[in-house]
């Protein structure tokens, strides 16, 4: 069977941000770092792994822009990466799951995650055919929860021992939360 | 839940933020205080977790909608572990 062509890479702006699909001239060394950091990638849901300069090549192409994105998040002035999400798309039932996290810690705390989430979200739901979406959180991740609810996910379950956590201390139980487009709340960064 | 439990809540978030809002009440949202941040929310988390001697029920933090459900969490607590 054919494989399915790539999908069109998401490329949208926000009042800071430029939002777009990563292509392998994005994977920096920076990149490869977090990539390599069990904690970040643990926001992701994903092993931590080092990629050689080979290897991008492989990961870059596993996100297809149609049914699996990894969107980087670049501050506009300096075009410096400094975050990461990931959505995987059920295309069946017009379902995304997403994750992500802030890598560069100097814009943490800035609301970067509900100014480009907010966009995301507008990108998928009113041109990609999305119907809903979904997210899991450590039930201890207080900083991802309250940007979550900000957007208007609403929490649907409790997961409990649901995964490994990164630093093999255990379990960890989850929060799962949805968002269908009339629990969208519109977020606008006001500086 | 006591005037005073929703006065150290106001208190525990304008210490959790970078700057003070003097106009918090009981009925303020959390998610529309300005400056609550993922940060500031990892502040506050903690301090509620210090002042009450362990970390706070998850649960029943991420479904806290305003300043008076967040002091009814804690002067729950209290009860409970009294």
């Amino acid at each position: 069977m054919a494989q399915a062509p790539r999908g069109k890479p998401v490329d949208v702006e926000t009042p800071r941000f430029l939002v777009r699909s990563m292509t392998e001239r994005d994977a920096t060394g920076l990149f490869r770092a977090w990539i390599g950091n069990p904690e970040l990638m643990a926001a992701l849901n994903m092993p931590a792994r080092r990629l050689s300069p080979n290897d991008v090549a492989r990961f870059m192409a596993s996100f297809d822009d149609r049914t699996r994105y990894l969107v980087g998040v670049f501050e506009k002035q300096s075009k410096a990466l400094i975050g990461l999400f990931l959505l995987d798309v059920n295309l069946t039932h017009a379902l995304a799951k997403g994750s992500g996290f802030i890598g560069d810690r100097n814009w943490r705390g800035k609301s970067v995650f509900e100014e480009v989430g907010s966009a995301l979200f507008d990108e998928f739901f009113s041109n990609r055919g999305l119907e809903k979406a979904t997210a899991q959180v450590w039930e201890k991740n207080f900083a991802a929860l309250v940007p979550l609810r900000r957007l208007g996910f609403k929490i649907e379950g409790y997961l409990r021992d649901e995964i490994r956590a990164f630093d093999k201390s255990g379990r960890r139980s989850q929060f799962l939360l949805g968002l269908l487009p009339s629990d969208r709340r519109s977020f606008t960064y006001d500086g | 839940m006591t005037d005073k439990t929703v006065a150290d809540v106001i208190a525990m978030i304008n210490r959790a933020l970078e700057t003070p809002v003097p106009d918090l009440t009981a009925e303020s949202r959390l998610l529309e205080i300005k400056g609550l941040d993922s940060l500031a929310i990892e502040r506050l988390a903690a301090e509620l977790g210090e002042a009450r001697g362990s970390d706070i029920n998850p649960f029943a933090f991420a479904q806290v909608e305003t300043v008076g459900d967040l002091a009814r969490l804690i002067a729950a607590d209290v009860k409970d572990a009294g």
